[in-house]
């Protein structure tokens, strides 16, 4: 990588980026689902003394990046980070680090476990050439600390309230803090054999568990538990919230599939530099959707 | 039973109160209930209201009724222990 003019689209694809000084350069180094070892930070440390200058910059998307490495040093720093088992990211029109809250492993309020998933796209995709920039990521509940609906994909841990009236005790707390309010009471039996009953809005539920975990009696209970996946969410220069693909996803098998088909229709789709979203919102919500579940093999909620 | 004095905590005003003193200050009255006792508690609305909640079920109390007030919620409470969970 002496030569004198470096091959810029190259360097970007391996998470290297010109700065504003001439011939110094950003490191973006890769930390799937925001994960890095002591001894790989002690290596990041170390690089950042001996090639930059001495400190780092945090990413908002769970990056760590060294500045001001000299064009001449980046072949010998890569090497060095390498052998600590510290990758490259991405930069330019390709997928780029997967990105993920601590999840279910840690997170008390976790329905999924993020870490495995991200790894696993991060397998899967990394890197890899897209019509534009394309980002992943996992969240582990409904609290969306990854804020899985401003990425192309956002995969968010999910679950699906049953309302059993044997233990019910018409309390009406449930329907006070359900954060959207969505939970109702309603006239009338609904099959359980009561005079009254609670039913959700499931176009309003977020799919918390904040009704499930909060009855005093457990009367709601826990019925399917799985992933939300969000497709086309980008900020920018042109932001678009992300569209729900499915609200409910039980089987991780049908994760991959529906990502899998996702990625698949906006590579043959999206124009370049056109973001995931913005292919949707040009070819049209359902019809993209009903070609990605098409292709997936799946089924609509 | 032995004679109660109900007048004592039976409404505790702690809108305006923030996280987690709201929920400290309502599980120090709920500390104080006698068997069989109950007290009425507003929260605001919102996050907190969650919290709350989430930290008197934790204590081992039983929210026995809540009602919606203007973006705040009463909630009332009793000494009998909430749902174990699966
Ligand atoms: S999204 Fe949920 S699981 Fe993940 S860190 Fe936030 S609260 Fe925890
Ligand atoms: S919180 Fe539970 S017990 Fe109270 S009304 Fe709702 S479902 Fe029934
Ligand atoms: S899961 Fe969350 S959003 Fe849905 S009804 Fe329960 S509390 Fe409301």
């Amino acid at each position: 990588m002496s030569e004198k003019t470096l091959d810029q689209a190259a360097l970007k694809k391996i998470g290297m980026m010109r700065q504003v000084q001439p011939d110094y350069y950003v490191m973006r180094l890769k930390a799937v689902g925001g994960e890095l070892t002591a001894p790989q930070l002690a290596r990041i440390a170390e690089v950042a003394e001996k090639y930059g200058r001495g400190q780092v910059h945090l990413s908002t998307r769970q990056g760590v990046e060294i500045h001001y490495v000299h064009k001449d040093n980046l072949e010998a720093a890569r090497n060095d980070l390498a052998d600590a088992g510290v990758e490259m990211g991405a930069c330019g029109p390709r997928v780029r680090s997967v990105v993920a809250c601590p999840g279910s492993e840690t997170c008390r309020l976790g329905v999924l476990d993020t870490k495995p998933l991200s790894r696993e796209f991060d397998a899967r995709y990394f890197k890899q050439e897209m019509p534009s920039k394309f980002k992943i990521a996992v969240t582990g509940c409904s609290s969306n600390c990854t804020k899985a609906n401003e990425n192309d994909i956002g995969v968010r841990g999910a679950i699906d309230p049953r309302w059993e009236a044997d233990e019910c005790t018409d309390c009406g707390l449930c329907v006070t803090v359900c954060p959207l309010g969505a939970i109702g009471r309603r006239d009338g039996d609904d099959g359980q054999g009561r005079d009254y009953h609670y039913a959700i809005d499931e176009a309003a539920c977020i799919n918390c568990t904040i009704c499930t975990s909060l009855c005093p009696t457990a009367a709601w209970a826990v019925g399917r538990r799985g992933h939300t996946i969000f497709i086309g969410g980008t900020m920018g220069r042109k932001p678009r919230f992300a569209s729900v693909l499915k609200k409910i996803v039980e089987s991780e098998d049908e994760v991959y599939a529906l990502v899998e088909a996702s990625i698949s229709w906006y590579r043959e789709n999206g124009l370049k530099k056109e973001r995931f979203g913005h292919t949707i919102d040009r070819v049209g919500l359902e019809k993209c959707k009903e070609e990605i579940f098409a292709r997936a093999g799946s089924q609509q909620d | 039973m032995q004679e109660q004095d109900h007048s004592r905590i039976e409404n505790i005003d702690l809108r305006g109160v923030s996280c987690p003193v709201n929920a400290t200050m309502a599980k120090k009255a709920i500390s104080q209930l006698h068997e069989g006792e109950t007290v009425r508690i507003i929260f605001d609305s919102g996050e907190s209201l969650i919290r709350a909640v989430r930290s008197i079920n934790d204590a081992g109390y039983r929210i026995v009724k809540s009602e919606q007030l203007d973006n705040a919620v009463a909630v009332i409470v009793g000494k009998g222990k909430p749902a174990e969970r699966p």
